[in-house]
């Protein structure tokens, strides 16, 4: 099975980053393997670092920037994960790494990633950090790419400059939606316990015409491969498609610039043209680029999704298909009434594999989907499907 | 799972004594204590007590807490059981209208069903739903005034003291061990957790796990939601637990005389100059109540002093040695504006809105046999409605058991003037968290990195309310970054 990243981050090591010295700190332990290189300079004084990886020389380039909004906090966690896998790859990654190269900037916002607050230019590009989005006169960053030099802040600047030396031939934006204030403990708020279908991503997507094959495949891919590796409701049923008009369907891509239908409340904004880094990217350099938006989960579950998306995009870049995997079944154990599933399965996983093996929780697509437990460890992979008879079925995955 | 007990209450010559355990639990980032017994299930043994001349409560707190964690505790324990307190008295207070309210719904859906029968199958499943609803309510509404009056004891004489019995902190050390051993996700971690709990037998342990672990699952969708919270109301299972005692035990208070001692707090956050004063409970945010319930806008405290004899004692924790008369003048003079006079008018407000909310079905009804009764008059017959007798017969009882909804809102409402009165004394002590604020804070040169840091500690010690201040601090003074004097226009090289 292709796997270039491992997309199941470790929640106590996300957490040691919470500042951004601490995010510097592990972008420049990278310099021994990776070029890391500071090409800007917060407003307040903090480096912006990009990371440079795979063949130097190469023409296939992935551009891969995040922290555009310095509250949302998976995005760089996602690139940082990223860059310490580029630094020590696997060898599907390195066999890849031959010929296509990374460009990661894992903070573009170093000082709103520190206050937990999102950068916004006035007019002119005085800029400021906000607690929330844009307001009055005031645009976020990620709104003001396609303004004229004279009007941006001085990083920015850099940044543009930087980015267009480099002649990328694809780009993803990482964001994520946010309502509440990131902080260490993930908590719904109780009144959204009841709130449907919140684990939600969009891809919005900008391609050129001239890359079109290329573009609708890559963005295809990023959400195939989420869907692979995390639960992500299904696609809408007729149902679904009813509901679709009151809830936001999941995922859902976002073609710009094709006249399709967008949908959901965080894409009001961008029936008003609104102009974001991917757009200046595409508008500017003619490839195809793409924004890609995680919402409301656990700190661990975002920065897996976004490791995931990128994956996907990764793959389909590179031509590569994942391969089908085949599962055989080893044993089926019954779970008595009262036992939980998850449970049940988690203590079966852990004297099959050990107390040290991983385990995420997922549903595959299907007429009757049933609750899944994929626990694996270095050796093997097994999933715990729930039957209807109060039992458990235990299957062992293999490519 | 066999259900072991995890409290004990024992009566000896009119003196009682409570013990309970409870485990001290980490969550990524944070950590909870949990009762080892169902509340309900304590409270059960403690009903049938009443006329007691003494009391003491104690509880165990088992997983390796340090002195800061048993005061937390108990300040938290102490606060939970006063909410519980004040949910018996709103359920006492507005439980009865709504009964009434649901009675008067079912008798108009089996009048209808009589009348017209085919409507039966769509009728059933909400006739279902009132009748099982009305039950727990009433189940719970015997024994709220008892429970109201337990919980508030427990919560005046609570101490929380390390555990001490070798078995259950093996079997709770073993699981708060496990998560310092481990990393993973937190789907991860909550599942081996809760499966760890299960093999200990703890199973509010396992339960709380598990609670961690599926708000970290994606979440389900609306129909599943649906129908958990249907499962949820059907098997309510506070109302299946709870045993009610006879009449003649649960009218008879738990303590034969009882003097009610509470504090409030306050902290006192510093900053670079000076130091700002603010009410505790402002910041306790996250928790959960029932759904069916009304928001619990109010203090808890409010409620106890409209009814009882309560000392308060006043308790500012600071930052470092402080003068008490100038900061007890300087709350005095704002504390009733800011805080009790807004709270004051909410609980005035809360009384009308939830009397007339009650009212809105009868109101609809009325209109509804006005209509039946004009388009009776329309077909040539002058008849009075059924619908409209019913509608004006509920409107009439809601009235009258709204007068009373109200009337227990204005009592909470002056039971805040009762409070700002007894605003003498107040005591200071000097915290450990706070002080480490202050080193951040006090004096610094770079102001936004100073209160950036004091945001991160703040969240680092779980006060996301306080970290929310400092961060609209470190946000505001930004603009010392500033160069001096404002750029009105770019001009590139």
């Amino acid at each position: 099975m292709i796997e270039l990243f491992e997309k199941y981050p470790l929640i106590k090591d996300l957490n040691t980053f919470k500042r951004y010295s601490d995010l510097e700190a592990g972008m420049l332990a990278l310099r021994d393997r990776l070029h890391v290189e500071e090409v800007a300079r917060s407003k307040m004084n903090r480096p912006i670092y990009a990371v440079n990886a795979g063949a130097a020389e190469s023409a296939h380039k992935i551009l891969l920037t995040a922290a555009n909004h310095g509250r949302e906090d998976a995005p760089p966690l996602a690139l940082l994960s990223i860059a310490r896998q580029l630094a020590q790859p696997n060898r599907d990654l390195e066999r890849l790494m031959k010929s296509v190269s990374f460009i990661l900037l894992p903070c573009l916002d170093p000082d709103g990633y520190d206050l937990r607050g999102v950068k916004c230019v006035d007019p002119i590009g005085n800029t400021e950090i906000r607690e929330e989005y844009s307001e009055s006169s005031w645009e976020d960053v990620n709104a003001v790419w396609c303004r004229a030099d004279e009007f941006l802040p001085p990083e920015t600047r850099a940044l543009k400059k930087y980015l267009l030396e480099l002649h990328v031939s694809l780009a993803l934006d990482l964001h994520e939606t946010l309502f509440y204030r990131p902080s260490l403990r993930f908590q719904l708020p109780p009144q959204w316990r009841f709130y449907p279908n919140s684990f939600e991503v969009t891809v919005i997507e900008f391609i050129p015409e001239s890359q079109r094959d290329l573009g609708e495949s890559v963005g295809a891919s990023i959400v195939e491969n989420l869907k692979r590796s995390y639960y992500v409701p299904r696609k809408v049923s007729n149902l679904g498609r009813f509901l679709r008009k009151i809830f936001v369907p999941l995922p859902q891509t976002i073609t710009k610039g094709e006249g399709r239908e967008i949908s959901g409340p965080l894409l009001t904004e961008f029936r008003k043209g609104r102009m974001v880094l991917s757009d200046w990217l595409t508008l500017s350099t003619g490839i195809p680029s793409f924004t890609f938006e995680s919402f409301l989960s656990p700190l661990d579950y975002r920065v897996g999704a976004h490791i995931a998306g990128v994956e996907g995009a990764v793959l389909a870049f590179a031509g590569l298909m994942p391969q089908a995997v085949s599962a055989r079944q080893v044993k089926r154990i019954p779970f008595p009434k009262k036992k939980k599933f998850h449970i049940e399965s988690a203590k079966e996983a852990m004297q099959l594999l050990g107390e040290e093996c991983r385990m995420v929780v997922h549903r595959k697509d299907g007429r009757l989907t049933r609750e899944r437990l994929i626990a694996w460890n270095s050796a093997r992979r097994l999933e715990f499907r729930k039957r209807w008879l109060r039992s458990i079925s235990v299957w062992e995955l293999y490519s | 799972m066999k259900h072991e007990k995890f409290h004990k209450v024992e009566k000896q010559n009119n003196e009682a004594h409570i013990m309970m355990d409870t485990a001290h639990l980490p969550v990524i980032g944070q950590k909870e204590y949990v009762l080892l017994s169902h509340y309900v299930d304590l409270l059960n043994d403690i009903t049938p007590l009443g006329g007691l001349d003494s009391l003491t409560v104690t509880a165990a707190l088992y997983g390796k807490p340090t002195e800061e964690d048993l005061r937390e505790v108990e300040q938290q324990m102490k606060k939970d059981w006063d909410t519980l307190a004040l949910h018996q008295d709103e359920l006492m207070h507005v439980g009865i209208l709504s009964s009434v309210l649901d009675f008067a719904w079912l008798a108009g859906c089996v009048a209808l069903a009589v009348f017209k029968p085919l409507l039966l199958p769509l009728l059933l499943p909400y006739m279902v739903f009132n009748v099982i609803h009305t039950y727990a309510r009433a189940k719970k509404l015997a024994v709220a005034w008892k429970l109201k009056d337990c919980a508030r004891e427990i919560s005046n004489r609570v101490k929380v003291v390390p555990g001490t019995d070798p078995g259950i902190a093996a079997r709770v050390n073993r699981i708060v061990e496990r998560f310092e051993s481990i990393d993973g996700s937190t789907q991860d971690i909550y599942l081996k957790l809760a499966a760890t709990a299960e093999e200990q037998g703890l199973e509010w342990v396992e339960r709380f796990y598990y609670a961690q672990f599926e708000d970290s699952k994606p979440r389900r969708g609306f129909f599943r939601n649906v129908v958990h919270f249907l499962g949820a109301m059907f098997t309510d299972e506070d109302a299946k637990r709870m045993r009610i005692p006879a009449r003649s035990v649960r009218k008879v208070p738990l303590l034969k005389r009882s003097r009610q001692q509470r504090s409030i707090e306050f902290v006192v956050l510093p900053t670079r100059n000076s130091f700002e004063i603010y009410l505790t409970d402002e910041f306790s945010d996250g928790e959960t109540y029932p759904l069916s319930f009304i928001p619990p806008a109010l203090h808890p405290i409010a409620h106890m002093v409209a009814e009882t004899d309560v000392e308060i004692s006043n308790v500012i924790r600071v930052p470092e040695n402080l003068d008490v008369e100038k900061i007890r003048l300087k709350l005095s003079q704002s504390l009733y504006i800011t805080t009790y006079s807004r709270r004051k008018f909410q609980a005035m407000k809360l009384g009308q809105l939830v009397s007339f909310e009650k009212r809105q079905i009868p109101i609809a009804l009325i209109v509804i046999g006005i209509l039946d009764s004009i388009f009776g008059l329309f077909k040539g017959s002058l008849f009075i409605s059924p619908i409209l007798l019913f509608g004006v017969v509920t409107f009439a009882a809601s009235l009258l058991l709204g007068r009373s909804v109200k009337r227990h809102f204005s009592a909470i409402a002056q039971g805040f003037d009762k409070i700002f009165e007894d605003f003498a004394h107040p005591s200071l002590v000097e915290d450990k968290k706070l002080a480490e604020l202050n080193e951040l804070v006090k004096g610094a040169g770079n102001l936004v990195d100073a209160y950036s840091e004091a945001f991160h500690r703040a969240i680092h010690f779980g006060w996301d309310g306080i970290a929310d201040i400092y961060q609209s601090k470190a946000v505001f003074h930004q603009r010392e970054f500033k160069e001096p004097g404002e750029c009105i226009m770019r001009l590139e090289r």
